[in-house]
């Protein structure tokens, strides 16, 4: 099916009363369509978290949200994909468990809204395309997805030093970062990751 | 005894603790308190679920304050996704995060809980002695013109174009540089937090400290709690790491906030015999609107809110309708990644936002919200209900609508509501359509909810309430609760000086019954 010109008109899922356990349902559903992911990792890319499918469609978000632009690096270039799985390995189960089927539901939803190939597989203008329309969208459980996917990855690039001179901001008084004792374990399940 | 501070690493065997009291939590209701009875002679002991820090660990990075001070590092939502649950979940509580504004609680509020709810003993002239000993305690003053960043001055300036009055929020801090990382732990220790002010007290006059430390099941004998079993946590992986602590206390204080006491009755079935256990719930949402000025606004720095306007805080009414109000107006400060991740837009056109960091300004609402929420158990898993509709929806509009009109007064050029279909305007003669189009519902827009309070509230049926007026829980001997859940609304202003004062009248009920 050939996209539509504005991907605002199309139809997009709209799962408002009882989205939540649509995306529930639907994602735990989804989950057997998992081949072909973990061979797309690329070199650095060790998901802990998130299944090399999720952890696909986190990436491919980011990669169409943040791209690179003049002395902006892209998001991915700065890992913001991987620290979102780091997140995700931090938070409590239960908002784990919705954040993974929320993305098993995101990566297939386009078909249904007529884009014609997996969000993964799209080019990155669809893939924005795509998430502006979820966003703007009636509110549901996608626009959800969309919404903290969206909150964590700027939260998460901006916190970044190689952003800051772009924006203006003068950075932190002290001088030295302490980060919190969940990134040392993390790091180190990431180390043994990419070690095996 | 000698008082200590213990986190994860340092309790390095199974504890087992006998004690006057046993406090869970550490924020502004359990460290208020707690001082008290330790300075009394009583020996106290603290659990709290999160870490022990001090001004060394706070190093005013966003995403790592966030995983330091945060409950749920800042990612806890309402059931629905449109409220942002704000907590602390260190030593200190909340007060490790909070702006540090220090209001009394307003007369009219406290009798309209006298009044609609029958508390006594929580009065205008019972609490006065203890904001008087409080405000000397945490050094509340009111700041200096030298403190207002352009945002508060601008908010002063529009107040006073508009003809609408305000006031210099009451600052809890002392020596304050200005960095403007309240929000992130103060790297100094100037804001006035429990972290620095009662906790030390505490801990001098022997308090014993357990950080780390999940409280999690009461065992009782009839209506008196026998012991208290709590989980210590491995900080690095957010998991019980094997060790336990057992506290035999002749007292149990519950002050583990208003989004965690109500849930831990919950999960120790209280429900069953106390209906109002998890109902009557509050949380002020934060409506926000972001503005572009010509002129570097540099929100970022400085003290939050030094000057607010409380013109609108009470509701007024024409007739039976909804007139306008029911909130207070503040200056917003945002560090800059969360101000990113509230922005609207994608790609290019929210880059284009962020490059206009210094320029952006804004102003931000807690409203004082009228429709009750609650909060259940679905297994294990709390879920909360904040409604956003009915009299909730209709301040959140008008909230939105003064904060433009004030923007806009003093020299914005854009004024971003902040919804994900990105409504802007540019005059003041759009306010009125643009607020009106705003659809107010999960997704659209995520609302910061810093201030809960609710869900074990105070009253003398056990039948609609949780606790009696000495803080008791209804039907036990020795277990009290001692934070915002008691409270039978939201004060309508930042409740830290509340609790506070709340929880000097438990620490009398609490000395009393140990006599």
């Amino acid at each position: 099916m050939k996209p539509s010109a504005d991907p605002r008109r199309r139809r997009l899922l709209k799962l408002g009363l009882g989205g939540a356990l649509a995306v529930a349902a639907g994602g735990t559903a989804l989950r057997w369509l998992a081949g072909g992911y973990g061979s797309q990792l690329a070199p650095g890319d060790t998901p802990i978290a998130l299944s090399p499918k999720e952890f696909a469609v986190v990436k491919a978000f980011v990669d169409a949200l943040i791209p690179a632009s003049g002395a902006f690096p892209s998001g991915v270039a700065l890992g913001v994909h991987q620290r979102i799985d780091e997140e995700m390995w931090s938070a409590a189960a239960p908002m784990r468990g919705d954040m993974k089927n929320g993305l098993q539901l995101l990566e297939h939803a386009t078909l249904l809204d007529g884009f014609g190939s997996r969000f993964t597989a799209l080019g990155a203008e669809a893939r924005l395309a795509y998430i502006e329309a979820l966003l703007r969208a009636r509110p549901g459980a996608l626009q959800q997805v969309a919404f903290a996917l969206k909150e964590m990855a700027y939260l998460f690039y901006y916190a970044r030093t190689e952003t800051w001179k772009g924006i203006g901001y003068d950075g932190p008084f002290v001088a030295i970062p302490k980060p919190p004792d969940s990134r040392a374990a993390y790091q180190a399940l990431v180390r043994q990751g990419s070690a095996s | 005894m000698t008082g200590r501070v213990l986190g994860y690493r340092e309790i390095a065997a199974d504890v087992v603790e006998q004690c006057d009291v046993c406090v869970i939590g550490t924020g502004c209701g359990g460290a208020t308190l707690g001082v008290r009875l330790a300075e009394a002679g009583k020996d106290v002991v603290f659990l709290e679920r999160g870490g022990a820090y001090t001004k060394e660990d706070f190093d005013q990075r966003e995403d790592n304050m966030l995983a330091k001070v945060d409950g749920g590092r800042g990612l806890d939502m309402s059931d629905d996704g449109s409220v942002q649950r704000l907590y602390g979940n260190n030593v200190g509580g909340a007060s490790v995060h909070y702006w540090a504004d220090s209001y009394r609680t307003p007369p009219d509020r406290l009798a309209h809980w006298a009044q609609e709810y029958g508390l006594t003993g929580h009065g205008e002239a019972d609490l006065a002695p203890h904001f008087d000993a409080l405000e000397r305690d945490l050094s509340v003053h009111e700041a200096e013109p030298r403190y207002y960043n352009r945002m508060n001055q601008l908010l002063k300036l529009g107040a006073g174009r508009l003809g609408w009055r305000g006031a210099p929020v009451p600052q809890a801090r002392k020596g304050c540089i200005g960095s403007g990382y309240c929000q992130q732990g103060c790297a100094y220790d100037a804001k006035q937090s429990q972290l620095v002010t009662h906790l030390p007290r505490a801990v001098a006059a022997g308090a014993r400290v357990y950080a780390d430390t999940e409280a999690r099941a009461l065992e009782m004998t009839g209506g008196k709690v026998s012991t208290l079993a709590a989980a210590v946590l491995d900080r690095g992986t957010g998991m019980p790491n094997g060790r336990s602590v057992r506290v035999q206390a002749k007292a149990l204080v519950l002050a583990a906030g208003g989004y965690g006491s109500p849930v831990f009755l919950l999960r120790n079935g209280f429900k069953a015999r106390l209906p109002a256990v998890g109902e009557h719930t509050y949380c002020n949402p934060c409506p926000m609107t972001h503005a572009i000025f010509d002129e570097e606004i540099v929100m970022f720095r400085n003290i939050p809110a030094a000057w607010g306007i409380d013109h609108f805080r009470l509701a007024t009414m024409d007739g039976d309708r909804y007139a306008e109000g029911g909130y207070l107006l503040m200056a917003n400060q945002l560090q800059p990644a969360e101000l990113a991740a509230v922005l609207p837009g994608t790609g290019a056109s929210h880059r284009a936002l962020m490059t206009k960091l210094r320029k952006l300004g804004g102003a931000i609402s807690w409203i004082d919200d009228v429709e009750e929420g609650s909060v259940s158990l679905d297994g294990d898993r709390a879920r909360y209900q904040v409604p956003l509709g009915g009299g909730n929806e209709l301040r959140i509009r008008d909230a939105f609508a003064k904060q433009a009109r004030l923007l806009l007064t003093v020299g914005a050029k854009e004024v971003l509501f902040g919804d994900q279909r990105d409504t802007r305007i540019t005059k003041v003669g759009e306010i009125e359509r643009a607020v009106r189009s705003l659809a107010i519902a999960p997704g659209n827009f995520v609302f910061a909810a810093p201030h809960p309070a609710g869900g074990a509230r105070m009253g003398a049926d056990a039948r609609t309430s949780v606790v009696g007026m000495d803080h008791r829980v209804h039907g036990t001997d020795n277990l009290f609760v001692a934070d915002p859940s008691v409270f039978p609304t939201a004060p309508s202003v930042d409740p830290s000086l509340t609790i506070m004062a709340f929880a000097c009248v438990a620490a009398a009920h609490v000395k009393a019954s140990l006599a």
